[in-house]
């Protein structure tokens, strides 16, 4: 009886827990999910994986074709880290589109960013690890961009050494990606989250953020199966895939590198990044959502436009 | 000068004058080992002055005639060459071979010691720049065996060099093999001797043992040794040996056998028992090879392939025979090998691919899962 009682004032307070709305927080909440399974699927890879240059690729074979459920971890993973990015980038806009950023919420902006910053440096440490051609190319070619941007390449060089892939690299790089970023993200998303207002909502909230989750696994599922990632030979220095694609959210820039001078596109790269950070602090208008105002709006618009169209051409200059 | 030469150069003897010999002979094995000018030219090599130096026993440059005692004052005698592991029969053995015999006769214009080893750079036969070093003997017969002109007086064809080098042996000393048969190892170093008829498939045997073995069973081995023909080089030829494949069996029988006789559907028979079984090997392999890019384990398929082509490769050898029944034996194991892997292969895939099936079964589960959750939070 005392047992019944027990579990019963557990549910209880489990569904009457204060949290955030989830019309409102959407977007931040499927981060979340997202993370759990990235955490998960990359936590059991780790059983398996073997860090070295050498057998990084036989052992990420060895997860696909003989580990139990190894396929699906593997493709549900890398299909999760396109998603999450996919995300961070939408709830990048939608806090410039809302103007979230204004005044008590300039450090949740900054986090946010960082965090994004954190996401992408997953992707680009991540896809080294199974040591596979085109993924190691992939990786050769976010180094040529990075070495041209002023201070980021001397900050990557001061961490890794310099802009060779060999196995010292290979080796920060995994630790990298499986210990420390995972741990500083969920120190950020601790920090955004205890900023967030709690708000006090339907008692069966967990049971839809439960639904929410299988409703996304079964599509990372979906596309596992479906369109599974293509694994070819294992890395070759000496020999360069015919195409070499490049992650979403790195074809603008690739645009503007091919186009624009050397020295031009790092400092225009290191100023634009610089303004962003700064929003909070330039645009000290109202916090009114873009679309009541036409000016802006049109000009957000044109923005984001550009940014898809440089994507699109920088996707055709590959 | 001279004093010059031997005090900076520490160059002494004949050497201060014959500088034009001095280079090509320090690099040869007699300059390692010590031998020096006088011990084949004779003459004095302490004395500094012309007159001095070519006196004692001096020979100058030996007739051709007497080369070969010079020679063979060292080569022959078990005491110098006991301490260097160098046999001293070679005179002897010079003496029986085609180019020894014609020498004794009195021509002069045969292969003696110094056309293959070399006058003064004569090095040892393991570095890889002495003239019979493995490598370089087809060079070194063909200086004279590959020359028109001088092989017409003999009545010998002067392509061996050229169809050598186009075969299979030639090609894998290109390689790098060093056990791959040269010019001397079928027709011998010092003792000469083109094999004769009857005697080709035991100098091919000697590498090629399995082949010979099943020959030896075949009804041409005693047909053609009573016709006296050849034996392996009716079909293979003697220096342009060709990579043999299966298309052999369609290629050479022809030339004897009319294409309606008995003898030739049997050629026939052994021909399309080797190809198919081939095919079927190739197609498995495909199939495994598709796997293998899913990725999918095919450790198994790959051993049993294996398997099956080394069953190919042991009834080459038994197809000298020409026993169709023994060949069989051996293809009929590879094929139902390569029968069963692609097989397993194809269900394997299937298999693979039926995990589409499984979708609409996880978004059936999803969805009995929400509206479960739904139902029972709105009661």
């Amino acid at each position: 009886m005392r047992l019944k009682k027990g579990a019963e004032k557990f549910m209880f307070s489990l569904n009457k827990i204060n949290v955030f709305s989830l019309k409102k927080y959407f977007l931040e909440i499927l981060i979340l999910i997202n993370l759990l399974i990235q955490f998960l699927t990359g936590f059991l890879m780790l059983f398996y994986y073997i860090p070295s240059m050498e057998r990084g690729y036989e052992s990420t074979i060895f997860i696909i074709r003989d580990a139990p459920l190894g396929y699906y971890f593997f493709h549900i993973h890398l299909w999760g880290a396109i998603f999450i990015l996919i995300l961070i980038i939408l709830l990048i806009f939608k806090s410039i589109f809302y103007k979230l950023y204004h005044k008590p919420k300039e450090i949740l902006w900054i986090f946010t960013l960082i965090l994004f910053l954190f996401f992408s440096f997953q992707y680009f440490t991540g896809i080294l690890l199974p040591m596979e051609n085109n993924f190691y190319w992939q990786v050769e070619r976010i180094m040529e961009i990075l070495k041209e941007i002023p201070i980021l390449n001397s900050i990557y060089s001061f961490i890794f050494g310099n802009f060779t892939i060999n196995k010292f690299v290979h080796i920060r790089f995994y630790i990298f990606h499986s210990f420390l970023i995972p741990i500083f993200i969920l120190i950020f998303l601790f920090l955004i989250f205890s900023n967030f207002e709690k708000e006090k909502i339907s008692p069966f909230y967990l049971n839809r953020i439960f639904i929410l989750f299988l409703v996304f696994l079964g599509i990372l599922l979906t596309l596992s199966i479906l369109s599974p990632f293509k694994i070819s030979e294992i890395y070759d220095p000496f020999k360069t895939p015919t195409k070499i694609y490049l992650p979403f959210f790195l074809l603008p820039i690739y645009f503007l590198k091919i186009y624009l001078p050397k020295k031009i596109f790092g400092f225009l790269f290191l100023i634009l990044n610089f303004l962003i950070f700064i929003l909070p602090w330039i645009d000290k208008r109202e916090p009114v959502p873009i679309y009541k105002k036409k000016i802006s709006f049109s000009v957000f618009s044109l923005f984001l436009i550009l940014i898809f169209l440089t994507g699109i051409f920088g996707f055709f200059k590959l | 000068m001279k004093i010059l030469l031997i005090l900076i150069f520490e160059i002494k003897g004949c050497m201060v004058c014959h500088s034009e010999v001095r280079e090509e002979y320090t690099k040869s094995i007699h300059y390692i080992e010590g031998i020096y000018c006088d011990d084949c030219h004779g003459g004095n090599k302490n004395v500094l002055d012309i007159k001095g130096a070519h006196s004692i026993n001096f020979i100058g440059k030996p007739k051709r005639k007497d080369i070969i005692k010079i020679c063979s004052k060292c080569h022959s005698s078990p005491y110098v060459m006991k301490p260097y592991g160098i046999p001293f029969d070679q005179e002897i053995l010079y003496y029986t071979s085609e180019h020894g015999e014609s020498f004794k006769r009195g021509n002069e214009e045969v292969a003696i010691c110094i056309d293959c080893h070399g006058i003064h750079d004569i090095m040892d036969s393991k570095n890889t720049n002495s003239k019979t070093n493995s490598l370089n003997l087809p060079k070194t017969c063909g200086r004279c065996h590959s020359n028109f002109n001088l092989m017409k007086k003999y009545k010998i064809s002067s392509d061996v060099i050229l169809e050598y080098n186009l075969s299979v042996h030639s090609e894998r000393l290109k390689e790098g093999n060093l056990n791959a048969p040269t010019c001397k190892d079928c027709h011998g170093t010092h003792g000469a001797t083109p094999p004769g008829v009857g005697g080709i498939e035991k100098v091919c045997g000697g590498c090629h043992i399995k082949q010979r073995e099943n020959f030896l069973k075949s009804k041409h081995y005693e047909v053609w040794r009573n016709l006296g023909y050849g034996e392996c080089e009716i079909c293979h030829e003697n220096h342009f040996v060709k990579k043999t494949s299966h298309n052999l069996w369609k290629e050479k029988c022809i030339f004897c056998h009319s294409k309606d006789s008995k003898n030739y559907k049997i050629a026939e028979e052994i021909y399309t028992l080797f190809i198919t079984s081939e095919m079927d090997l190739l197609k498995s392999e495909e199939i495994v090879n598709e796997l293998k890019k899913i990725p999918l384990p095919v450790y198994d398929f790959l051993g049993r392939i294996e398997e099956a082509r080394t069953y190919i490769l042991e009834a080459q050898p038994i197809s000298h025979s020409l026993s169709i029944d023994d060949i069989k034996n051996f293809i009929i194991k590879a094929k139902s090998i390569a029968d069963d892997v692609q097989r397993e292969a194809i269900r394997k895939k299937k298999l693979y691919e039926s995990k589409k099936l499984f979708l609409p079964f996880l978004w059936l589960f999803i969805l009995f899962t929400i509206s479960i959750i739904i139902y029972i939070s709105k009661r």
